[in-house]
């Protein structure tokens, strides 16, 4: 028998907010990333160990999708941080018109897949609208008696690096404002009246951002930030909605290649789930790697 | 002076962003207003069109029609070459979103036999064409409409107070391991999703939740719900302290406390994460189209009436229609985002 | 303000739950899941031609559903089966893709509705696509041929020897085809080879003119084939490689000649007629044009809800005088309807399909079921392609590269 005060501790025990997630992912999640960990570590004749793994070390494509998921992932990261914080930082501003630039930063977000891909599609080939609004607002004219340009460029005629800088380009197109709102969510919570007064002690405009505004902003950047890394590093839709498959691997995309595209070569089943797992890992990696960089001892502390 | 510049630089900027956003979204809407002729025009029009400049010919050694149209360029091209009024008709109809009765193709292109000349009209698109056809083809748009809005909703309301109680516990209560549980939480981000979506699928259907919103719903929260932590613990860590406890010393309850002083504060994380959510839900088809037979949302409907099509115009009015409802959410929240305090 | 966006959330949501809850409506939906006829048009045509009237008849509603992607279609189907919930009653599927479908046994085994429509022939060069072990699964209902077509502009720079009668005439080969490309200058040539995609139905085409095999890569007919990709390389339009349809390359006049599918040929076509020309494939070493066929086929779903009223819709489909409207521009696979054709230019396109049936060397899908993997041959002939672009295959490396691809598609076979 439990006895009154103990039913209230635990009542008020704190651990009991996690409860309903926790029950959530066990119904709901664990069992088929249960199976799908189970699959990758036996082979199709019932054999377990790593041979999987060796099979998806094997793959052509796997060392170009691994350091093009790497360089994707970083460097949209960045781009999108430094974008993202810029135009923060502006919308906060509160200027005339800052929630209608606001909206309409936001709209990319809204934006179903098949829309992006429709977008860019017609935009990035030969006849697209990226070359007709180059040539009608005259831009083109002066790139090429800049020496720039000779006739319309072939975007989408790209491989490897460049493909996926290319790529970078329209995920920070989309992708952007998701980043932005959060850092922007945090600098809501923002007093002005701290940087005023650090204003008013003598700091600069600058070191008042940097010094009081940024490490109180700073948990809803590194969420903002872990989120996108996340992400980032699952890219596949983009890629091959604009080039298809095997032109610009990634490691997702490879999982998709190996469920969907050859579904009955041998070992495909097994090459899918052994990638998620690898996939998995990676992204742990590298997400543990940016928390440990961005660790915030005072933080710690609460 | 100084002012003045200032001033102006930021303009430059903010209307330099609002372009780059902008000029990219008009060229999508002109697709999507676009006959399958003018999907091929080049260079493309940055506005749609309202008419096409159509030139007639008669062929009199062959007792032909050429129709001709002037493209972007102004110059007067070859399209079709008939002569009877009915298939030129559907040729109109179909290749240049020109809606003309049989009677009045007769008499305009007679001009043209009689005078031996070329004539030339201007005749204006049925300016909607893609978007009824989309709806006069496709049966269910409202109910789907319905489901969009439902299942989306739903998902909101499960990864707000799920993921919303996990981002308070780990920004402000004593509880250990922290930082495992907040990795943990992530991990489930962490797993690509494209891999279980379809074992998933066979285990919700087992559940009984096969064609049903909250079925749908529950899987679009699972990785919304580690997502609406995240955002909510690193805002409940922004939040100050201080005020929660100020309004405890003057008697408030906690209950209290958190109706009227923390849960306003972080609104804009609420806010922020159900933008996730909702998109999410919104703009799904892989899941709904596996999980769903009757109550279809509508981004499925949409998917499922042009999937695979090249018509990219219709695909392109079919996006169009998807988006409106996301961006009256995106209107509707962005005030919530920016909610100044203080 | 706060207050009021919470009371308006609640109350949308009761508001769904509530309408939702009254737009049940009862009629019978008979569920069909296509790889076939996605465009708008297309299913205007199927609507007003093949179900309105089924519809009438037996008071029933047609759903029509198309996916971007055949693996989509398989996945929808995997799903329904493996999870027991049933509700796609038919499914309309490539050629190349029906053997996933039967060795799940995802599809009826039909045999007997077959022996039902006495009067009807199907053509039977698609058996080894539709049957298997003997029972018929799927029923043809179209079947696609590869033709050539060039923007009358391309006509002006024919290149010494060739005349525009001989070319529509058929009566060119594919190194006057090489040549042309050349003529014309710049990249204005278009390939199937968007990776994973047509690209080894093509190559198989030019093969087969060649006296080639399909699927073989090293033979002298696909040494041959390659060797005319060699030549034209530089004059291939680079976007060939992540567009595998030439329509919308040829609308947009970047690119003035194609060796293409019926199908897309005459999305093309039919958008502005009087910009092309349309005419037989080219001859190769053989003296004969060649190519692979494609199309589709109907069957039952296992299990599916309404399996006599699917089994009606396919005798009411497939019936000569609808099979035409069915195969949607492309050649319908029942003898007694290609007979009825007549001399309108849209069955114009279809009488040169049925040329090329007739005097080329043509090859069906039968094969297929002969590989653990399709997708991992289309690779074979991915590899070759990429190498021969970027400049590591040249002729003189070109029949050891043949061959290494040759022993990896051999080493895929069952």
């Amino acid at each position: 028998m439990l006895e009154k005060g103990h039913v209230k501790e635990i009542i008020k025990s704190p651990y009991l907010l996690l409860v309903p997630a926790l029950l959530f992912y066990l119904i709901f999640w664990f069992v088929p990333v249960a199976t799908s960990l189970y699959e990758s570590f036996t082979t199709i004749s019932g054999k377990v160990g790593l041979n999987n793994f060796i099979l998806v070390l094997q793959d052509s494509l796997f060392l170009d999708a691994f350091v093009n998921t790497l360089i994707f992932a970083l460097l949209s990261l960045l781009l999108q941080f430094a974008l993202a914080l810029g135009i923060a930082v502006l919308v906060n501003q509160n200027f005339k018109g800052s929630k209608l630039f606001l909206f309409v930063i936001l709209i990319p977000m809204a934006l179903p897949p098949s829309a992006i891909g429709i977008l860019w599609n017609t935009g990035l080939v030969e006849s697209g609208w990226i070359n007709s609004f180059l040539a009608t607002s005259g831009i083109q004219n002066v790139l090429e008696a800049l020496g720039i340009l000779k006739g319309p460029t072939l975007w989408k005629a790209v491989s490897g690096l460049e493909a996926v800088m290319t790529l970078i380009i329209i995920d920070t197109w989309t992708v952007m404002p998701s980043v932005m709102i959060i850092i922007l969510a945090g600098l809501q919570n923002f007093n002005e009246e701290y940087k005023e007064a650090a204003q008013i002690f003598g700091a600069t405009k600058w070191q008042a951002f940097r010094d009081v505004v940024i490490p109180i902003i700073k948990p809803s950047i590194v969420t903002a930030l872990l989120l996108r890394l996340i992400s980032g590093l699952q890219v596949w839709l983009i890629g091959v909605m604009l080039f298809g498959f095997n032109n610009v691997p990634f490691l997702v995309e490879r999982i998709v290649y190996y469920t969907d595209k050859v579904r009955t070569a041998t070992n495909s089943y097994k090459m899918a789930n052994a990638y998620s797992i690898f996939t998995l890992g990676h992204v742990f990696t590298v997400a543990f790697l940016f928390l440990r960089v961005t660790k915030d001892k005072k933080e710690g502390a609460k | 002076m100084e002012n003045i510049l200032k001033k102006t630089i930021l303009y430059l900027v903010i209307v330099f962003i609002s372009l780059s956003v902008l000029i990219p979204l008009s060229y999508l809407v002109t697709i999507s207003f676009s006959s399958q002729i003018e999907v091929n025009d080049y260079p493309k029009k940055m506005l749609p069109s309202l008419y096409h400049n159509i030139a007639i010919k008669w062929d009199a050694e062959n007792q032909n029609y050429i129709v001709m149209r002037e493209n972007n360029e102004g110059i007067f091209k070859e399209l079709y070459i008939s002569s009877k009024y009915d298939k030129i008709r559907d040729y109109m109809k179909t290749q240049l979103n020109i809606d003309m009765t049989t009677e009045r193709i007769e008499k305009d292109f007679n001009v043209a036999k009689d005078t031996g000349e070329i004539v030339e009209y201007k005749y204006y698109k049925s300016f909607f064409n893609n978007y009824i056809k989309f709806f006069t083809v496709f049966s269910g748009a409202e109910k789907a409409l319905i489901n969009s809005i439902k299942a989306a909703l739903i998902t909101i309301l499960i990864s707000m107070s799920i993921g919303g109680a996990v981002g308070y516990a780990l920004a402000r209560t004593s509880i250990k391991k922290k930082e495992a549980i907040r990795i943990g939480s992530l991990i489930v981000r962490m797993f690509p999703m494209v891999s279980i979506s379809v074992p998933m699928a066979v285990l919700l259907v087992r559940y009984g939740l096969f064609d049903s919103m909250l079925g749908l719903a529950i899987v679009y929260s699972i990785p919304n719900i580690g997502l609406t932590a995240a955002i909510t613990r690193s805002i409940f860590i922004g939040v100050s302290k201080e005020y929660e406890e100020a309004s405890l010393v003057f008697g408030a309850t906690e209950a209290q406390t958190f109706r009227k002083i923390t849960f306003p504060l972080v609104l804009p994380a609420f806010a922020a994460s159900s933008m996730y959510a909702f998109i999410t839900a919104w703009n799904d088809t892989a899941v709904s189209l596996l999980l769903t037979n009757k109550n279809e949302t509508l981004a499925l409907l949409i998917y499922k009436s042009i999937g695979g099509a090249s018509s990219i115009h219709y695909a392109a009015s079919g996006a169009i229609v998807l988006i409106l409802p996301a961006l009256v959410f995106t209107f509707l929240l962005k005030n919530y985002i920016t909610q100044m305090w203080g | 303000m706060k207050k009021s966006i919470i009371v308006l959330l609640a109350l949308s949501l009761i508001m769904t739950v509530v309408l939702g809850a009254c737009g049940k409506d009862e009629t019978k939906e008979l569920v069909i899941l296509s790889d076939f006829a996605r465009e708008v048009a297309e299913k205007e045509l199927y609507a007003k031609e093949i179900f309105e009237e089924f519809e009438k008849e037996h008071n029933v509603t047609i759903k029509f559903e198309t996916l971007a992607q055949a693996e989509d279609s398989f996945q929808k189907i995997d799903s329904e089966q493996k999870g027991g919930n049933h509700t796609v009653d038919l499914m309309i599927s490539h050629f190349g893709t029906m053997m996933d479908y039967l060795s799940e046994d995802y599809i009826e085994d039909s045999s007997s509705l077959e022996k039902e429509m006495s009067d009807r022939t199907f053509l039977s060069t698609f058996d080894g696509s539709t049957n298997l072990d003997g029972k018929r699964y799927f029923f043809p209902i179209n079947s696609d041929v590869y033709l050539s077509y060039a923007n009358k502009e391309a006509f002006d720079t024919l290149p010494t020897g060739l005349t525009k009668e001989d070319v529509l005439m058929g009566n060119y080969t594919w190194d006057d085809f090489v040549a042309w490309g050349k003529e014309i200058g710049g990249t204005k040539v278009h390939m199937k080879a968007e990776p994973l995609k047509m690209l080894l139905y093509q190559i198989g085409g030019m093969a087969l003119a060649n006296g080639g095999e399909f699927p073989v890569l090293n033979d002298k007919g696909n040494l041959k084939a390659w060797q005319d990709v060699i030549t034209m390389k530089d004059n291939i339009h680079p976007e060939s490689a992540t567009t595998s349809d030439s329509a919308t390359l040829m609308g947009g006049d970047n690119v003035y000649l194609s060796f293409e599918l019926m199908a897309p040929l005459a999305t093309a076509y039919s958008a502005s007629p009087a910009k092309y020309e349309v005419f037989p494939g080219p001859l190769g070493t053989s003296g004969k044009a060649g190519s692979i066929i494609g199309g589709h086929g109907i069957g039952i779903v296992k299990n599916a809800p309404n399996k006599e009223l699917a089994e009606e819709f396919i005798k009411w489909m497939t019936a000569p005088e609808r099979i035409v409207h069915a195969a949607l521009g492309t050649i319908p696979t029942l003898e007694e309807a290609t007979l009825a054709l007549s001399d309108d230019p849209e069955d114009f396109v279809i009488k040169q399909g049925l040329e090329t049936v007739k005097n080329a060397n043509v090859e069906g899908l039968q094969m297929i079921s002969d590989y653990v993997s399709w997708a991992d041959v289309k690779e074979n002939y991915d590899v070759i392609y990429s190498g021969i672009m970027d400049g590591s295959i040249t002729l003189e490396n070109l029949q050891e590269k043949l061959d290494e691809q040759q022993a990896d598609l051999e080493s895929n076979e069952i």
